[in-house]
């Protein structure tokens, strides 16, 4: 396991060079073997991590330079100085996220989902500042703070354990829907309030990402969909700016110096680049033609200074995030990090499509940021929380628990002084509940304990543990899931 | 092991597995086990569900992503052209390179013209006064009060451009302007570009544009001649608005003064003039205006125009000229009026005092011109300064008796003494003897009637009739100065020829052109004409010292005044009647009083002219300019060091008894 570990990074490279079909098969066959390591998932979601994060102050302090100039502070770099202190916070808490134990993080995930619907409660209170006329922020000397940020997370973590312990009972609307529901409504009601379009959407689509991992049958999305398209009629149409901002995105040409502007210049800047950008730093859109060029818009700027090129690197790590993210949720056996990974995944990939949407012209614009690439001192910081989340579900897939508990943290995990994962133990409350189901028990008993109990044992104990045990065992985790390891032990 | 798994149940239904939708890197996997059909078989198993949905979710969220990249690919690449073209012209810009307008020197580098780049602030008080309404509107709208409102506003502009910029603006002529109904107002025409900056960016609805300002440090000082120049904006196109020469040498010259503008494209701010950095490009460089090097020496000029307005005040004159001329080069040293203009003035120039007298205004010069004459009658050898003439107290030429400005019987008059006590009937004894042809041609090697070319505008070529038009009488008027006119100029260059030996230099006022690269370009020295030979102008130049002579006997000349302690002085008076078209013939009131004289007179350095136009004949000042000479030739003996002369001019006979 660990050759297989340290053998493939180049393996991925010779991508679609081969002409010969027996140079595709070989490609696909390391490909496979590499993605086949225990924590394939967890690198890849260090590296797309890694590359976002680098890629976002890159383009911050590119794109800010202008409006940090016009500002008083560091001359050319008080935006970026702000951000750069907002991702250090953002790392550390991305280390906490990944180190501490899961359990611990589902545990505390209803204290998290009380303190936020407080947050937002207060901040409607005088104690939270208003800034273009929304009241969305808690300020604190140069610090600023968005609870809708949190509440996201704490929703995401909160409603999963939910439904997670609601699981026998999900096939009753009322189980499925109370509390969770009740609970995202009073969260979109308070950040309404502020109000706040853009971080409403976005609890949306986290609640809606949980249902749907819950399992939920289909017919609600139907219905949810379309609600959600009457109530964003009725909100675009009752409020004159949002109103303005749809109108505008159905005709954007019609009022290029008015409410189109942004939309019109984002699509001017996005040509500018065209095929590869006229360089890092050389994007003419900085300079007042685009506003808010290094938040809601830094993608057109992306676009402007590297070009398609630029863009198609944006867009393929959020791809590889949404595979990935996928593939830890599938991966796991744990129902709560399934839905947590699952979920996590949702709200930071639809995130990022929607802002690129808006801004290349597909959706009406919205203020939705690009995860960990605009500049944004909240968001940046629950993004990398979530990478870390995420990061940590990955480590808990049982290869990567296993590999982990038997070959030691690893270089990476060392160096993090990350704790071995545990792994996961079904809930003892269930257990007595679960044989009474009898068509599972019967599987159950038949197979599990005839195929497995004896060369499970086997591995763990006696021989050096390879990569193909290890694949196998996880193989047989996944076909029979839960109980299955409750036999084992 | 494996071998052994592969055995297993699952190995009989591959197909099976297959169904389920998981098809990624199956290679290992491959062997599932029977659980997976018993979960179908049995109910619609949580996991398998759960699979779909991901697989479900992991495809719509890279479909949107794919739709991004495909609406990309439209952008940037299908449309990317007319976009970007568009992107391009909203944020290209021309602008103009001003030229820096040279300066204009006297002989000594002291600049008596030059520019300064300055800012013209305007503001749109009816647009802004609609936008803060619309604010203040939106506001209450909204339940509040706005803080703006157009009063405090234009007040507080008001006030800090009088605290900026201080005296040059007046705070209630500022609120008038900022208040008054208007799209567009210039509020300061030349603001110093530092202090403009503290206001723009204090202000940005104040609206700035580049100007420059002539400065004339010297005020009034050489001011006839260099003219005045100020900011045009008369041209359609406002790139080549600039400073433009309207009078003098600044018109004159304009065009190398002013340079050439360039241009550059270069990308700026949105919204703003703000040049991205690295964006210029198809730059043409301005061409700087060259430098002007006059022959006017300012101190000397300044002198002479004080000394003008002066005599011009104690003769009662309507007006004074003079000029100083070098008397080997003709260079003019100083060319003064009585009253000139102040550019330096902020309301600008009186129109009443732009005209230059000096050389667009001719005059008869009455006795100077006897000097053709002294000239032509030694030249030609018809007399000698010793030599005696009887001349009666008038004498008839053609139709028409001249007399002389005294009465007398029959005098025996010396050569020297004809002139010096400036006979008219010697004079036109000695011209008759000279004859009208000769003593036409030496009036057109003086170059009299002709320009002198000293290369300023407007100047009159004087008034000369040509030989075949002359009748009997004209002959009886041109040898003492009437019946033909001439500017000051022409009347100090006929001197500056027998100053200068007999070679006349056409006088000058330019001496050099200073290119932008600081080369010095001479101006083309004019072509210097032979009047008369050496001996003649000596001889001449001598016996015009006794003009300023003073003898008992009378054999005074008639400007004692005009003499100089220490230094021999030669020079003519002259009285000329004008013509007075009321009465139809000459008046005998009004009078052109002149003077023209040598400095010193045995090695000559400078040649002065002067004349008075209608002075107060009664009153000393008003009869004669020698005292005016007198002042200002000892100026110039001490501004220049000029050694005294090494002897006393001798005294001499004029009248023989």
């Amino acid at each position: 396991m660990v050759t297989q570990a340290e053998a493939r990074p180049q393996a991925e490279r010779p991508r679609r060079t081969g002409r010969a079909p027996g140079r595709v098969t070989a490609f696909r066959v390391a490909l496979t073997a590499w993605l086949g390591r225990p924590l394939a998932s967890f690198h890849l979601v260090l590296a797309v991590f890694g590359l976002l994060t680098v890629l976002g102050l890159v383009m911050v302090l590119s794109a800010s330079s202008v409006v940090s100039f016009n500002t008083p502070g560091f001359g050319l770099y008080t935006v970026f100085f702000k951000q750069l202190i907002y991702v250090s916070v953002g790392a550390v808490l991305f280390w906490v996220a990944l180190r501490v134990p899961l359990a611990r993080i589902r545990a505390l995930s209803p204290t998290a989902m009380v303190g936020s619907i407080l947050l937002l409660m207060a901040v409607l209170t005088p104690l939270g500042a208003e800034l273009n006329g929304t009241r969305s922020w808690f300020v604190l000397g140069p610090v600023s703070f968005q609870p809708v940020e949190v509440c996201k997370l704490a929703l995401a973590l909160w409603g999963a354990h939910v439904l997670v312990v609601k699981k026998a009972v999900l096939h009753r609307y009322r189980h499925l829907l109370v509390p969770v529901v009740p609970a995202a409504l009073l969260m979109f009601a308070l950040v309404m309030l502020q109000p706040d379009l853009a971080g409403t959407v976005t609890l949306g689509i986290v609640l809606v990402a949980l249902l749907w991992f819950a399992g939920a049958p289909v017919r609600i999305f139907g219905a949810l969909a379309l609600g959600g398209l009457a109530g964003v009629a009725l909100l675009a149409v009752g409020t004159e700016y949002r109103l303005d901002r749809v109108v505008s995105f159905l005709n954007p040409e019609q009022d290029q110096l008015g409410k189109g502007f942004q939309a019109v210049q984002a699509q001017l800047a996005l040509a500018d680049g065209g095929l590869f950008g006229r360089g890092l730093g050389q994007g003419p859109s900085k300079w007042n033609f685009l506003p808010n060029v290094h938040n809601d818009f830094i993608f057109a700027l992306i676009g402007d200074e590297l070009g398609f090129l630029g863009c198609s690197l944006v867009l393929g790590l959020f791809a590889m995030l949404a595979v990935v993210g996928m593939r830890v949720a599938t991966r796991n056996i744990d129902p709560w990090i399934r839905m947590v990974a699952a979920t996590l995944t949702v709200w930071l990939v639809a995130q990022a499509a929607i802002n690129i949407g808006y801004v290349v012209g597909l959706l009406p614009v919205t203020g939705i940021t690009l995860p960990m690439i605009s500049s944004g001192g909240t968001s940046a910081v629950v993004t990398m929380v979530v990478f870390g989340l995420l990061a940590n579900c990955a480590r808990h897939e049982p290869e990567a628990v296993s590999a982990l508990r038997s070959q030691g943290p690893g270089r990476f995990g060392r160096l993090m002084r990350l704790p071995a994962p545990d792994p996961y133990k079904p809930p003892k409350k269930r257990r007595p509940a679960r044989p009474s189901a009898p068509p599972r028990g019967v599987a159950r008993s038949t197979v599990d304990h005839s195929r497995r109990g004896a060369p499970d044992g086997r591995t763990m104990s006696g021989r050096v543990a390879g990569g193909a045990p290890a694949a196998r065992q996880k193989k047989t985790n996944r076909g029979a899931p839960r109980t299955a390891k409750g036999g084992r032990r | 092991m494996a071998e052994q798994y592969r055995g297993g149940p699952g190995g009989r239904r591959p197909s099976a597995r297959r169904a389920v939708p998981v098809r990624r890197g199956e290679a290992v996997r491959r062997p599932s086990p029977a659980p997976g059909r018993m979960r179908r078989v049995t109910k619609r198993a949580a996991g398998t569900d759960h699979r779909v949905r991901v697989v479900v979710v992991r495809f719509l969220l890279i479909a949107a992503l794919v739709a991004a990249g495909l609406k990309l690919v439209q952008v940037q690449g299908f449309k990317a052209e007319a976009l970007a073209e568009r992107a391009e012209r909203q944020r290209t810009k021309p602008i103009p390179i001003p030229a820096a307008r040279g300066a204009i020197l006297d002989r000594n580098g002291a600049e008596l013209a030059f520019s300064v780049e300055t800012r013209a602030i305007a503001y749109r008080p009816n647009p802004q006064r609609k936008e803060i309404e619309k604010e203040v509107e939106k506001a209450r709208a909204a339940g509040k009060t706005s803080p703006l409102s157009f009063d405090h506003e234009t007040a507080d502009i008001a006030r800090r451009m009088r605290e900026v910029l201080g005296d040059q603006v007046n705070e209630a002529d500022l609120l008038a302007k900022l208040r008054s109904d208007k799209a567009f107002v210039y509020l300061v025409d030349n603001a110093e570009p530092g202090l403009t900056r503290v206001l723009a960016e204090e202000f940005p609805q104040l609206n700035v544009e580049n100007r420059a300002m002539r400065e004339y440090p010297g005020g009034s000082l050489a001011a006839n001649v260099v003219g005045y120049a100020n900011w045009r904006s008369d041209d359609p196109d406002p790139e080549k608005h600039s400073v433009h020469g309207l009078i003098g040498l600044e018109m004159l010259h304009d065009n190398e003064l002013s340079g050439q503008p360039g241009r550059q494209i270069v990308e700026t701010e949105g919204g703003a003039d703000v040049v991205i950095p690295g964006t210029e490009r198809d730059r043409q460089p301005a061409v700087n205006g060259s430098d002007l090097v006059l022959t006017i020496d300012s101190d000397l000029q300044f002198f002479t125009q004080q000394k003008a307005a002066e005599f011009a005040r104690r003769s009662g004159a309507k007006s004074a000229s003079v000029v100083v001329l070098d008397a080997k080069t003709g260079e003019v040293y100083a060319l003064a009026n009585d009253k000139t203009f102040d550019a330096s003035q902020p309301g600008g120039v009186d129109p009443k005092l732009l005209s230059d007298p000096a050389v667009t205004t001719p005059y008869e010069p009455g006795s100077v011109n006897k000097i053709v004459t002294a000239m032509s009658a030694i030249e030609y050898g018809v007399t000698t300064p010793e030599a005696v003439h009887q001349v009666p107290g008038s004498i008839k030429v053609a139709d028409r008796t001249v007399g002389d400005a005294w009465s007398h019987g029959v005098l025996n008059l010396t050569t020297t003494g004809i002139f010096a006590k400036s006979s008219n009937v010697g004079t036109l004894m000695l011209a008759d003897q000279v004859g009208p042809d000769r003593f036409s041609d030496m009036l057109g090697r003086l170059g009299i009637g002709k320009r002198t070319g000293v290369g300023l505008p407007g100047e009159s070529p004087g008034n000369l009739i040509p030989r075949n038009q002359w009748s009997g009488s004209t002959f009886g008027n041109l040898p003492i100065g009437q019946g033909l006119s001439m500017t000051v100029l022409q009347m100090a260059g006929m001197y500056q020829a027998i100053a200068n030996d007999g070679v006349r230099v056409p006088p000058r006022v330019v001496a050099a052109r200073i290119a932008p690269d600081g080369t010095r370009i001479p101006e083309p020295r004019p072509e210097s004409v032979r009047v008369v030979s050496p001996e003649t102008a000596t001889t001449v130049r001598d016996m015009l010292r006794s003009v300023v002579q003073k003898a008992p006997h009378q054999n005074s000349g008639t400007a004692p005044d005009a003499a100089l302690t220490g230094y021999q002085v030669s020079g003519k008076t002259g009285t000329a009647q004008q013509y007075d078209s009321a009465i139809g013939r000459y008046s005998d009131s009004k009078y052109w009083i002149t003077f023209a004289g040598i400095l010193p007179a045995d090695n000559p350095r400078f040649v002065v002219g002067m004349v008075y136009d209608t002075p107060v004949y009664s009153s000393p000042e008003g009869h004669s300019a020698a005292l005016f000479f007198h002042d200002v030739a000892s100026y110039i003996t001490q501004r220049y060091n000029i050694p005294l002369s090494k002897e006393q001019a001798p005294i001499v006979p004029l009248v023989i008894p």
